[in-house]
């Protein structure tokens, strides 16, 4: 154990380390500022940079990176009008009223303040949870168990995509195939290759997901011009912290709030944005200001920013005790936990604790980081947003396209990322869940190898008798079947009360 | 806002996307390892079957509202973006990066209508640089020099 507190903190406190999460802080929330490009492309855009460094300084690069733009949306939520990303819709309705009646630097303040409490709020519940789930994981996690929970994590994803749970479901399996393709690693099997050497080493991650995601939104964008114009922004320049005796009367919406979000986070397939809303509907029916909700009230942003970056620790839960991602960014940190040659799943408390406790440490510390973060990106945020889209769209596809050869050094790659681009943009169009895709991509081979050994394991018995060795394993799949046939029971339900 | 409703046409190219796949996975030889183990093709083929299964129930989730006129309006500039893209993926090896990089934004940003040739050009060229910088002598990675590799 001291051994591996020791090298968590050479991990963390390295000169290296915290570069990299003062620049992913800052740079995420520039980011996550900018109106319609999100969490997930932030990410991306940076995973090429990580490549080159060690497993430390990476992890700080992204988790300052998603911390960074998780907050982000919400300085435009206020000074513009319009939420950078989806989970700071909610903080647009009290954060514009409260700068348009020149209140944008005491608002500014009070999202910073809830964003970074429910952030380290989130934390520690992930320091005190994930061990104990690991533990609890490491009993009972035998091969039927983690394909089970694979199987749980993309259902739930299918599941949760409103009114599009076959869409989600299609791509969930959609990705766990893409997985498939290259030399399956036990046979030496040559699957859906057609002859071509690039494609024996499989389909990389990096060309994929630079496709579907940046190159998908630059032309989401292009063709959605919503997205690319915005109002002239509020003057503000600075950030009003709120004092101590602020908070009065305020800690309440601030816990409950940071509770609800963790608790979200933790449900695979959620993510920021319902945890935003459950919690500022909440807020609004507990809060004595409630009635003010949606005129500027700084219960309403402490409500949607505190839930809103609890998230971040609060999804981390199931990721670093059970190796199972909660949504696309998420999936983005196993790829790179998978790149720098450390296998995610159950066994990773075990075999890699130095890294999960480094992650604990650096997430706190990224949340310490959007202080700085957030006073150079307000001091910017105008002229940024005076910065024409086109050059904006040029440097993304050129990144991604730099992304996508980088990673394995094969030209294929980049050919991979550019359909995967346009099939991405027509999977946007369509509102297929791009998230599920790349979910059932990265938990793909760990879920074949999985299958396989539920067959040895099996052996001779009949399927009776090892469903009987494994109960915690029929729960899973139980609950697995429950979750995928919710929207048909939804339905039937609502049918027979009418 | 037109709608669109494309759900045949797509339940269709995703069917037959899988039964393709279906046929050429036919085609791999079996291997056993372990009598009780998996065949490598086994796990892809159910895979390819749920999707079979799954493409027609598409028709009772949500219709997608498609614009189609800004769909219309900038399917040529989608189109050229993705041709300049493949130049790059084609000129990369034998231009080298950098040069390869300067194209890409030059023409990116004339077919996104950026104002002015001079500023296309400082910018195109100040990107590819600073990108050259960064990726080949800041980070060391093994960037396509091209031409240039006898330099």
């Amino acid at each position: 154990m001291t051994e591996t507190l020791i090298s968590a903190f050479h991990i963390v406190f390295s000169l290296d380390t915290f570069f990299y999460m003062f620049i992913g802080a800052l740079y995420g929330t520039i980011i996550g500022a900018l109106p319609g490009l999100g969490t997930i492309v932030a990410l991306t855009m940076c995973l090429p940079f990580t490549l080159s460094m060690s497993v430390g300084p990476a992890i700080a690069l992204l988790l300052s990176v998603y911390c960074g733009s998780v907050y982000g949306g919400s300085i435009s939520a206020v000074l513009i009008n319009a939420p950078g990303t989806p989970q700071s819709a909610a903080t647009n309705m009290d954060g514009y009223p409260m700068a348009a009646r020149g209140e944008a630097a005491q608002a500014l303040g009070w999202v910073t303040a809830a964003s970074i409490i429910g952030g380290i709020l989130s934390c520690l519940v992930l320091i005190f949870a994930t061990p104990q789930l690991a533990a609890l994981s490491v009993k009972y996690g035998g091969p039927l168990e983690i394909c089970a929970l694979i199987l749980l994590g993309i259902a739930c994803i299918g599941s949760l995509s409103e009114g599009n749970q076959v869409k989600g479901l299609l791509m969930g399996v959609f990705g766990l195939w893409l997985a498939t393709v290259g030399t399956e690693l036990t046979t030496g099997a040559a699957r859906f290759t057609f002859g071509t050497d690039s494609l024996q080493a499989g389909i990389d991650m990096l060309p994929l997901v630079v496709g579907v995601f940046p190159l998908a939104e630059v032309f989401y964008r292009m063709y959605d011009e919503k997205c690319a114009g915005c109002a002239e922004p509020f003057e503000c320049k600075v950030i009003k912290f709120p004092r101590l005796r602020d908070w009065a009367g305020r800690v309440g919406v601030l816990l409950r709030s940071s509770v609800i979000g963790i608790i979200v986070g933790i449900l695979p397939g959620t993510g920021p944005t319902p945890a935003t809303f459950i919690s500022y509907a909440s807020a609004k029916k507990t809060s004595k200001n409630g009635k003010n909700f949606g005129k500027g009230e700084p219960d309403g942003l402490i409500a949607a920013e505190s839930a809103n970056n609890a998230v971040t620790g609060g999804a981390l839960v199931p990721l670093l005790a059970l190796g199972i991602p909660g949504d696309a960014s998420l999936a983005l940190l196993i790829g790179t936990f998978i790149i720098h040659n450390i296998t995610p799943g159950v066994r990773l408390m075990v075999d890699n604790p130095d890294v999960v406790y480094s992650s604990f440490a650096i997430l706190i510390l990224s949340n310490f980081m959007l202080i700085p973060a957030a006073i150079i990106t307000v001091r910017i945020f105008n002229r940024l947003m005076r910065i024409p889209q086109p050059l904006f769209y040029v440097i993304i596809i050129l990144l991604s396209l730099i992304g996508a050869l980088i990673s394995r050094n094969l030209y294929m790659d980049i050919l991979i990322a550019i359909i995967a681009g346009v099939i991405g943009f027509g999977m946007r169009l369509l509102n297929f869940p791009a998230a599920a895709l790349l979910i059932g991509y990265v938990l793909g081979p760990q879920f074949e190898l999985r299958l396989n050994q539920v067959f040895l394991y099996k052996g001779d018995s009949t399927w009776g008798e090892y469903f009987a060795q494994n109960t915690v394993g029929v729960g899973l799949l139980i609950i697995t079947m429950f979750v995928l046939f919710l929207p048909v029971i939804k339905h039937l339900y609502r049918k027979i009360k009418n | 806002m037109l709608k669109c409703k494309s759900e045949l046409l797509l339940i269709l190219i995703i069917e037959l996307f899988c039964m393709t796949m279906l046929y050429s996975s036919l085609n791999v030889e079996n291997v056993y390892l372990e009598p009780n183990a998996l065949n490598p093709m086994t796990y892809p083929r159910v895979l390819l079957a749920i999707m079979v299964f799954l493409a027609p129930l598409l028709v009772f989730s949500g219709k997608e509202q498609i614009d189609i006129k800004s769909l219309k309006a900038i399917i040529f500039n989608i189109s050229m973006l993705t041709l300049i893209m493949l130049g790059y993926w084609v000129l990369l090896p034998i231009l080298g990066f950098a040069l390869a990089a300067f194209i890409l934004s030059f023409a990116g940003l004339l077919v996104l209508r950026y104002d002015g040739m001079v500023k296309i050009f400082v910018f195109s060229a100040g990107i590819s640089f600073a990108f050259w910088v960064l990726f080949c002598k800041i980070m060391l990675m093994p960037m396509p020099s091209g031409i240039f590799s006898s330099l």
